[in-house]
């Protein structure tokens, strides 16, 4: 991979700006922050109320007319991205940019007691002060996210890199990433290969497969960018009259972004039925949970359509 | 591998009339940018917009397909070479029957910023559905059949087919 967009997001109180400003100097990259949008986006005649609402403290509502402004906001930053090698500080760069092959998203954490003696001495601010904009500021963020982009920032799945500023002074995490960059670019063709020899779920665990269908469809999901997890539930469907289990049934696959549980059937018939009586069951006293079942005969045809048989 | 079939070339352009009909009511005053999905959705869109009284513009896209052990991760492999932000956009699909592509292509979509995004596919496999996707415009639900054909290939044969078929082993 060749790194182009550096993503950093940070928890308010965790010193971002200044690690965004000194990677961007080392690097060379243009530092895209809250002045510079301001500035590219006056060429659109935005006035000084309008250029607030891209804020992610805002305090206004997320209405129409400013989802529109953000919408703005986030092309005249993929266009950007287009021209020139970019840090991006904040703006939900880890959603604008997710899966971009040239992309590499940084998020910065801390405690909270960290956090907030770094809020009080930038801010002069007592510590109850402190505390309140903390949470504020935080609470902002995660309503900014959710609003425009859907998302919740704080899933470590999305960033390549989560630095935890109790144990590193600036200097240190900037010559950090630096390095963590370049060796993502030198062993990024090598280590696509081995992920995909070694299937991860959700969770980075490495599952064991019951059925090699089973493996195949996790690569597929895998290919499609959907976040899976192999078995993570079971369902009691029976107890007999001394409280022991005596019916349960574990679904393959479980999909966290859409909320929804997957069960392969590509064996014989009689297996099937014996499945789709415990699916019934499991409906009838879970009918919150969604479940899927693929048939062989589906799963057949998804194969087929790849060429793969 | 047998062929047998199930939708004639007929009901296909009768429908995709209907559809261009319907497209052409729904956009009236409007200029909607079709996105035509490489490479099994070129016979119905073009044939589509013969059928719409609107004007539009046509633009192509095209994604990595699956194809096993090693192919890494979904990727673009031809983008869009118009702008979609602010815009009325319809994808035109061949079939829309797991939803991988199609979802994976309306998250890419969304982020662009449109105004509205539509889908617009000629077949609609339901059973077959993992991820959820609304289609808006449909020209027919099928069966959980394998079918080629107006477009649609099993390793790159059968596209020129005038009608869709049932390919049975």
């Amino acid at each position: 991979m060749d790194v182009k967009i550096i993503t950093v997001s940070r928890e308010f109180g965790c010193n971002g700006t200044e690690v965004a400003e000194k990677l961007a100097k080392s690097l060379k990259f243009l530092l895209v922050n809250k002045s510079y949008l301001n500035e590219a986006m006056v060429k659109y005649g935005l006035s000084d109320e309008q250029l607030e609402s891209l804020e992610e403290s805002s305090l206004q509502p997320f209405n129409e007319t400013r989802k529109r402004y953000i919408e703005l906001m986030n092309k005249v930053i993929l266009d950007l991205a287009k021209e020139r090698s970019i840090v991006l500080l904040g703006r939900g760069g880890q959603f604008l940019f997710k899966g971009h092959p040239s992309a590499f998203h940084i998020k910065l954490i801390g405690s909270i007691e960290n956090r907030v003696k770094a809020v009080m001495s930038q801010y002069k601010l007592d510590k109850v002060s402190a505390l309140k904009l903390i949470s504020e500021q935080d609470r902002r963020r995660d309503l900014y996210i959710s609003k425009i982009f859907g998302g919740d920032w704080h899933d470590p799945s999305l960033y390549s890199l989560v630095i935890n500023m109790d144990y590193f002074n600036i200097s240190n995490v900037v010559k950090m990433i630096i390095r963590s960059i370049k060796l993502a670019e030198r062993n990024g063709s090598e280590k696509i290969e081995v992920d995909h020899e070694i299937l991860r779920d959700a969770t980075g665990s490495v599952p064991h497969f019951a059925h090699s269908s089973e493996e195949e469809f996790a690569k597929l999901l895998d290919f499609y960018r959907i976040r899976w997890l192999y078995e993570p539930k079971t369902f009691i469907l029976e107890c007999d009259s001394e409280g022991n289990i005596t019916s349960a049934f574990t679904p393959d696959f479980y999909l966290p972004d859409f909320d929804l549980y997957i069960e392969l059937t590509t064996q014989r018939q009689r297996l099937v039925n014996y499945k789709n009586r415990k699916i019934k069951r499991l409906k009838e006293l879970y009918p919150d949970v969604n479940i899927k079942m693929i048939y062989g005969k589906d799963y057949k045809n998804i194969l087929r359509k790849f060429g793969l048989i | 591998m047998k062929e047998k079939l199930l939708i004639s070339r007929e009901d296909i352009n009768k429908r995709i009339e209907e559809l261009g009909r319907k497209i052409s009511e729904d956009y009236l005053g409007k200029e909607p940018i079709l996105i035509c999905i490489l490479k099994g959705a070129v016979y119905f869109a073009i044939d589509l917009t013969r059928h719409l009284t609107i004007p539009f513009i046509i633009d192509f896209m095209s994604i990595s397909k699956y194809s096993g052990s090693s192919s890494g991760v979904v990727r673009i492999t031809k983008d869009l070479d118009v702008d979609i932000y602010g815009k009325d956009v319809i994808v035109i699909e061949d079939i829309v029957d797991t939803g991988l592509t199609l979802g994976y292509l309306l998250r890419n979509l969304k982020v662009r910023g449109p105004s509205s995004l539509k889908v617009c596919t000629l077949l609609d496999c339901p059973s077959r559905r993992i991820v959820d996707i609304s289609v808006d415009y449909r020209g027919f639900e099928i069966p959980d059949v394998f079918v080629v054909g107006y477009g649609l290939d099993y390793r790159e044969r059968y596209r020129n087919l005038l009608d869709i078929v049932v390919l049975e082993e």
